[in-house]
């Protein structure tokens, strides 16, 4: 009798749960399922778990409830059964729905495969949904069925690190990845489909900063532009009546000020970087292991946990990397302070050019296919800071530092990057490199704060404020066993750096095997005599068997880490491709080549194999022609541990020659040279 | 008057005199490296000549000089050869000594550190090797260095002051 009446209660007890665990579902939850629901009972009424009443009673409650509204599903509930727990379930929001928008249709494809399987080492779960729309390449990769549509998955966990064995959604055929309308449809279908109470979408694909994203080769290699991801996000945002908690860009370049000023409104954290992305990209992996053990997690911890794992990925892999996520609230207070801050830039600008040249040829700088024309905001302004004390545009540098350094919510860099502070900005270091379709595809951010304008005065000012290169002599040196001892009289104005250069000629040709910056604040330099000894040493490439020499420089002014540039030949297809060796620690830690993509090469990162074969450049001279040229050295096979080791000279030579280059801020630049 | 102006000049002389003998010395610092970045010591000298401020390349070596207060004082680049290069045949070597010149500004040398980018290779407390070979840190020196500025300061005041009573004491 007693065992009766507890299991009374305690089905009385439930049933109240379950009439309030159904109550909470809205028309709009309900609408995902019905159209399944539907289907079901038509196709085989015998064997749908809905009854002729059931069925009825949901229509009723649906239809005669307004939209968006709850709807009473109690009285379906005595038909149904185990129906209204699979409706809950598929419907009810989870705590987080992970969107990525994989455009792989392109040379990323492997990627692409390999960042599923990442995902699939833990999958979704009861509170995270991970869906990914993937767009393969007809070229590249031919594992999993080798198929070249666009398909979407439901990424489910499992063991095999090789084939996605996720639940395939839906096959759409092959679609335009490059096209705002197909990411707009899979933001609203998912956040349709998987509502949650977060959403964070990925882009997933080669990016170019303001320039461009997602390059689809089959539809549209031009890719999307940062104005039709705006209007993309717009759209689905406006349909589903909420923003994204997180936009995260898994591609190059991606932080910078112009991109999140243009869709800020769309997203609460920007998460992207300033440098290139490695192929391997995000550490999905480690990323979706944090939110399923913390489902409750807010924006921002997820945010940092995003950044974190891919600093832990890449720690002792990539020196280069950096990945930043921003608070793109504060990105109004970025733009206020900036629009405070150029006009009196350049209102001053006959001034404030000398200390904007300093700081941009200073600054950190980050790759691109064409040189490296972004920087870092933070950066730019903290060397601009110091010499600007006391100047009508002190407190307005400091206002923008602060507005940047608020937005920053997690920053993570490697050891080449040390001065990233996590959002760039387009500054070319020459009017050459600047890129006038800037002015037209950030219409909206030039206009608002004048930095187009500003940098063209700066240009401007720079060319028409120095005509007279520096002038430099070889006051005196004096040639002993271990060395030469220069004294170097250098006068000029605006003197920006010295070289030393040592190069050796014959008839013809003449090349340098030493081509250095040397170590001198000119900022604090006034003209005088400066004393150089050089110990008859140039550096050189080394596996352990053979030397190369290469002309190693520095990766900004005064750093003691190098890069090479020369020819990479890839041992495995016999593919030779122009490319940039970065040493960190005097080792080999990365090698970037140049990719032919359309009329652009693309840089990107590549693994480093023992057998790849790199052919450093010198620069030369035509003594003939009169003009520069690249010298190729000796091929060097990178074996374990390519090196740098110095190497000293026994004898000069009869056809030694050294000089000192100086360059002054204006770009002019005077050769100064001995023959010993 | 005229004694007492040409007694404060001696003595501003004589201190200035004093304390530059103290700081305007060429500190030689040499050590050895291997090519397995083992580093040896050898020794502080005074060297001769006049300090002419260097200038240096971007080299993947630093060493690093750092006073009591474990403040850098000097810092400088240098390229370890491990490789000769003479008539066109390369000679692998082991060991290469290095030889470094720094001006002494008066601060007791405490550590010295060498790395190579941002890797520390070597630090060692120098401070008693500096101090043997150098002879640098007599407390008498250090004495007249702080106190030099003081009095010169004092004797200057003084000499205004009466200077001041005495031009008074004619009106």
């Amino acid at each position: 009798m007693l065992l009766k009446m507890k299991l009374i209660v305690f089905v009385f007890i439930l049933t109240i749960l379950m009439t309030s665990y159904v109550n909470a579902i809205t028309t709009n939850e309900l609408r995902i399922v019905l159209k399944d629901v539907l289907i079901s009972y038509f196709e085989s009424p015998s064997n749908s778990r809905l009854n002729v009443n059931g069925l009825k009673d949901l229509l009723v409650a649906f239809f005669e409830t307004p939209t968006g509204q709850e709807v009473n599903l109690n009285k379906i509930g005595r038909y149904s059964g185990e129906l209204l727990k699979d409706i809950y379930d598929k419907v009810k929001s989870k705590d987080w729905t992970i969107m990525v928008f994989m455009n792989g249709d392109n040379n990323l494809e492997t990627f692409g495969i390999a960042n599923i399987n990442d995902m699939e080492q833990v999958g979704s779960s009861k509170d995270v949904n991970v869906i990914v729309q993937f767009d393969r390449s007809p070229e590249f990769d031919t594992s999993n069925g080798d198929w070249s549509t666009t398909k979407i998955f439901y990424i489910t966990k499992d063991n095999d690190a090789e084939i996605i064995n996720s639940k395939e959604l839906t096959d759409f055929g092959e679609i335009d990845m490059g096209n705002p309308k197909s990411l707009e449809d899979f933001i609203f279908y998912t956040m349709e489909n998987y509502p949650a109470k977060h959403y964070a979408l990925i882009l997933w694909n080669h990016g170019g900063g303001w320039v461009s994203l997602s390059n689809d080769d089959t539809d549209n290699p031009a890719g999307l532009s940062v104005q039709a991801l705006a209007d993309a996000l717009s759209e689905a945002t406006i349909k589903k009546n909420r923003k994204l908690d997180i936009i995260g860009f898994d591609m190059c370049l991606m932080s910078m000020l112009e991109v999140y000023s243009q869709i800020s409104k769309f997203a609460d954290i920007g998460i992207g970087s300033e440098e290139l992305i490695p192929g391997t990209g995000w550490n999905y992996a480690g990323l979706l292991k944090f939110i399923t053990d913390s489902p409750k997690s807010d924006a921002r911890t997820f945010a940092s946990q995003i950044t974190t794992s891919y600093y832990d990925y890449y720690e002792n892999k990539d020196s280069t990397i950096t990945l930043s996520a921003i608070d793109l609230s504060k990105i109004g207070n970025i733009l206020n302070s900036l629009t405070n801050l150029v006009p009196k830039i350049n209102f001053n600008i006959n001034l404030t050019w000398k200390e904007i040249a300093r700081a941009n040829n200073k600054a950190d700088r980050y790759n691109s296919p064409t040189g490296r024309p972004n920087i870092d905001l933070f950066d730019l302004l903290e060397l601009m800071i110091p010499a600007s004390s006391g100047t009508e545009i002190y407190d307005d540098l400091i206002n923008v530092q602060d507005s940047v350094a608020s937005a920053i919510i997690d920053n993570v860099m490697g050891i080449s990057h040390s001065f990233a502070s996590g959002l760039s900005i387009y500054f070319p270091r020459s009017s050459e490199d600047y890129d006038l379709s800037y002015n037209t595809e950030n219409a909206k951010f030039v206009n608002e704060t004048g930095w187009d304008d500003m940098i063209q005065r700066f240009y401007f000012v720079r060319k028409g404020s120095d005509k007279e290169p520096p002038k430099i002599t070889i006051d005196n040196y004096n040639i002993q066993p271990e060395g030469i001892d220069f004294t170097v009289n250098l006068t000029g104005d605006d003197i920006l750096t010295l070289f030393f250069v040592f190069s050796q000629y014959t008839n013809t040709i003449s090349i340098n095997w030493l081509d250095t910056p040397l170590d001198i604040d000119f900022a604090q330099f006034e003209e005088g005599q400066l004393n150089f000894f050089w110990d008859y040493t140039i550096p050189a490439l080394y596996n352990g068997e053979n030397i190369s020499f290469a002309s190693l420089q520095p990766i900004n002014i005064n750093s003691n880490k190098f890069i090479a540039e020369g020819l990479y030949t890839i041992s495995s297809t016999n593919e030779t491709f122009s490319a940039t060796l970065f040493f960190q620690d005097g080792e080999l830690v990365n090698v970037y080549i140049d990719i032919p993509y359309g009329e652009e090469l693309i840089s990107s990162p590549i693994e480093i194999l023992k057998d790849d074969i790199f052919t450093p450049y010198l620069k030369a001279f035509d003594l003939q022609a009169n003009e520069f040229f690249t010298y190729e050295d000796s091929p060097i096979r990178i074996s374990d541990g390519l090196n740098i080791q110095y190497v000293q000279l026994a004898n000069l030579g009869n056809e030694s020659f050294l000089s000192f280059r100086a360059e002054d801020l204006s770009g002019n630049s005077e050769i100064y040279g001995i023959v010993p | 008057m005229k004694n007492k102006l040409l007694i404060i000049i001696f003595v501003f002389l004589l201190q200035t005199t004093l304390v530059s003998s103290a700081t305007d010395k060429i500190i030689k610092v040499s050590f050895t490296l291997n090519n397995r970045n083992h580093i040896g010591l050898e020794k502080f000298e005074i060297a001769e000549g006049t300090f002419k401020n260097p200038v240096t390349s971007p080299s993947l070596y630093t060493l690093q000089i750092k006073d009591t207060k474990n403040e850098i004082i000097e810092k400088t680049n240098f390229a370890p050869a491990f490789f000769i290069l003479s008539k066109e045949q390369l000679i692998k070597i082991n060991q290469t000594t290095i030889t470094k010149d720094f001006l002494y500004k008066g601060s007791n040398w405490r550590f010295l550190e060498i790395y190579k980018e941002d890797k520390l290779l070597y630090q060692a407390d120098v401070e008693e090797q500096f101090c043997t070979e150098t002879g640098l840190c007599k407390k008498w020196i250090k004495i007249m260095f702080y106190i030099t500025p003081i009095i010169v300061i004092l004797l200057l005041l003084a000499y205004l002051f009466i200077r001041k009573k005495r031009m008074v004491s004619f009106k």
